[in-house]
């Protein structure tokens, strides 16, 4: 099920395409360039818009309309009126497919769209000859091609221009034999990549094989890399495969490598050049044939630079071919996709399972079935044995706003939780009216997330500030920041009471008042606290 | 209006609309699928704030623009929206093979206005 948007002046074809693929859900019809906006904005799961050319719309509510426009004019912009409206979505949504309602006779159009440079993401449905069956072909291939990119396997790849862009250069790194370097803060996926994307594509028969060289001790790295005979080095006992050996006609994956050891560093580079490996305390070279892949959070440029890194290691491993994986903080157009597909793998993993399993029974769903995420606050109607796992606007609207420092992994360890927390708590209580809907508590997940990071944490028996300095910060300014964090923790701890605040901040709680003329004074709302409270 | 651009008109406005049911339920559908394709696709051609548009009306003022252009274009589609518009008057006392006949003169009638709107297309723009 896709959830499409269609944007027509008229609703004949609104009402079609409802009837014709009701298994969609279908928004609109968006009669105006704002009512698009605003369906855009309600919903940020729309996975196509049907967009229609020709709007017969008052000159006011055209886009794109010169303001000393003649009759002349006005009707140009009537019958173009898609194409305005398919270049300003294409500012905001890149790269969500449009299929244009106009006829393949209506050349001027195609060409005014492809040179929106987004002819990858527009697709033409010849209005003339349209019916269901044709609407069918053109969304269901769209819809196909679509799901293709936004997961694979256990990998996540979603709309992000820069993630797409990553996986078309691995898709050319994965087959060459070229060692790939991936780069991205902690938690973005490269393990996963380099496990399930990279390994797969690179046409190896070989093993899979990984070393985080930030668990391994630095005298150890080399033994463990290159192998050992018995004797090299005091405790080896036996002759030892190393890690390239193991991985011999595979591939090796070395997550951190900016761990590695000077001596290690010096050997890996050997093991490039010349492609064989000589384990330690040993004379004889063996041939090795992997394929290298190399992931860090760290610059491995400025590494160099700084002399931590050798500078011929790295041009050998092939630096103008890095992958560099946003964070998740610059995915944020993904976070409603990526909350329902996570929310999928976890409910799916042991964990959950028998969580969810036990209230099924309980709610007489069974225990295996559907799980469906709804994210916003319209529920469909029950179906029996589906599982409807609700994430309300106030759980979403605290997904966004959260900064992710741990990535992907911060996400799927939320999800997780929240739905442990979640099915553990029903397990005590009794089943409310719609049994097959599990709501996540906003404040639930509001928690989650501010026991992972918050502005002001506890620690011992004090808390932790946090201020971001940035270039043009001011003192006033950094001030300002750590006296709200203060004010924030000080009114949560005494419960909104100013008398109490005024007590511990100036020793006398008569000037609560003064107290109470600070904390507007630097933005607070009791409101908006009270709401953050209440969840 | 230039007559390429009052063609232009009439082929969204007429042309998409006139059979746009019809098309969908395919001339051989169910009758009763198709009675109600042609309501929508005749009496109700194009919807407005102001009222529906029947198929006469909608091609009434697509006529307008396109006064000066070669009759030999336009008559076809008047006499085929004439015979519409007489038919769209007793839908519900059509039979089935009339209703397979009107529906028939709709797909004829878009293709007509098609042709009407190449005949008439400027360059490119």
């Amino acid at each position: 099920m896709a959830t499409l948007l269609l944007i027509d002046d008229q609703d004949r074809t609104a009402e079609l395409v409802r009837r014709a693929m009701p298994e969609h859900t279908w928004l609109g019809p968006a009669r105006d360039w704002s009512e698009a906006v605003a369906a855009l904005r309600a919903r940020r799961d729309v996975d196509v818009v049907l967009l229609d050319v020709h709007f017969d719309l008052p000159a006011e509510r055209l886009v794109g309309l010169p303001r000393d426009a003649d009759e002349r004019t006005l009707a140009r912009v009537r019958r173009r009126q898609g194409i305005e409206i398919l270049a300003r979505l294409r500012r905001r949504l890149p790269d969500l497919p449009v299929v244009l309602m106009t006829s393949r006779e209506g050349v001027a159009l195609e060409r005014a769209a492809e040179r929106l440079g987004v002819e990858e993401y527009t697709y033409f449905l010849d209005d003339d000859y349209v019916d269901a069956r044709a609407l069918r072909v053109q969304i269901e291939g769209i819809l196909a091609a679509r799901v293709g990119q936004e997961a694979d396997g256990p990998v996540f790849w979603g709309r992000t221009p820069a993630v797409r862009r990553a996986r078309a250069r691995l898709a050319v790194l994965a087959r060459g034999r070229l060692p790939v370097i991936l780069g991205g803060p902690t938690g973005t996926g490269k393990s996963l990549l380099a496990r399930h994307h990279l390994h797969p594509r690179s046409g190896r028969k070989g093993k899979f094989v990984t070393v985080d060289l930030s668990t391994v001790p630095r005298e150890l790295m080399a033994a463990h890399l290159f192998g050992s005979v018995r004797g090299a080095y005091t405790g080896s006992v036996a002759d030892r495969k190393g890690a390239f050996e193991e991985a011999d006609g595979g591939t090796l994956f070395l997550d951190e490598i900016g761990n590695l050891s000077e001596d290690a560093q010096k050997m890996l580079l050997g093991v490039l050049q010349e492609g064989t490996v000589t384990r330690l305390g040993d004379v004889a070279e063996r041939k090795v044939d992997v394929k290298l892949v190399v992931a860090t959070h760290e610059d491995l440029g400025e590494m160099v630079r700084s002399g931590r890194f050798r500078a011929d290691l790295y041009m050998r491993l092939n630096p103008a071919c890095t992958v560099q994986l946003p964070p998740l903080s610059a995915r944020r157009g993904d976070l409603v996709r990526l909350v329902d597909w996570t929310t999928g793998r976890v409910a799916a993993g042991p964990q959950l399972r028998a969580l969810i399993a036990d209230y099924r029974r309980r709610a007489g769903l069974g225990e295996e079935g559907e799980l469906q995420v709804v994210i916003g606050e319209t529920l469909p109607a029950a179906t029996p044995g589906r599982l409807l796992l609700l994430f309300p606007t106030r759980v979403m609207r605290a997904l966004r706003r959260h900064p992710w420092p741990g990535n992907l992994r911060e996400l799927a360890m939320t999800v997780e939780n929240a739905l442990a927390f979640t099915f553990a708590e029903l397990s005590g209580l009794p089943l409310g009216g719609r049994a097959d809907v599990v709501q996540v508590r906003p404040k639930l997940v509001r928690d989650l997330l501010r026991a992972v990071h918050s502005p002001a944490t506890e620690e011992g028996d004090g808390w932790r500030l946090e201020v971001v300095v940035r270039p043009n910060s001011t003192l006033n300014h950094l001030a300002q920041d750590v006296e709200r964090q203060y004010f924030t923790r000080l009114w949560e701890r005494e419960e909104g009471d100013f008398a109490a605040m005024a007590r511990v901040l100036m020793g006398d709680p008569e000037n609560a008042r003064k107290v109470q003329l600070r904390f507007n004074q630097l933005g607070l709302k009791v409101r908006a606290l009270r709401g953050a409270e209440e969840g | 209006m230039s007559l390429a651009e009052a063609a232009d008109r009439a082929r969204h406005d007429l042309g998409r609309y006139v059979a746009l049911q019809v098309r969908w339920v395919g001339a051989d559908g169910p009758a009763d699928a198709l009675r109600e394709a042609l309501d929508a696709d005749l009496r109700h051609t194009r919807r407005s704030p102001g009222g529906d548009l029947g198929v006469a009306e909608v091609w009434a003022a697509c006529r307008e623009g396109l006064s000066g252009a070669d009759p030999a274009l336009l008559e076809p589609v008047d006499g085929l929206v004439a015979r519409l518009g007489e038919r769209a008057s007793r839908l519900e006392a059509l039979d089935e093979g009339a209703l397979r006949e009107t529906a028939g003169w709709a797909l004829a009638c878009a293709e007509q206005v098609r042709a009407l709107a190449r005949a008439l297309a400027g360059p490119p723009e």
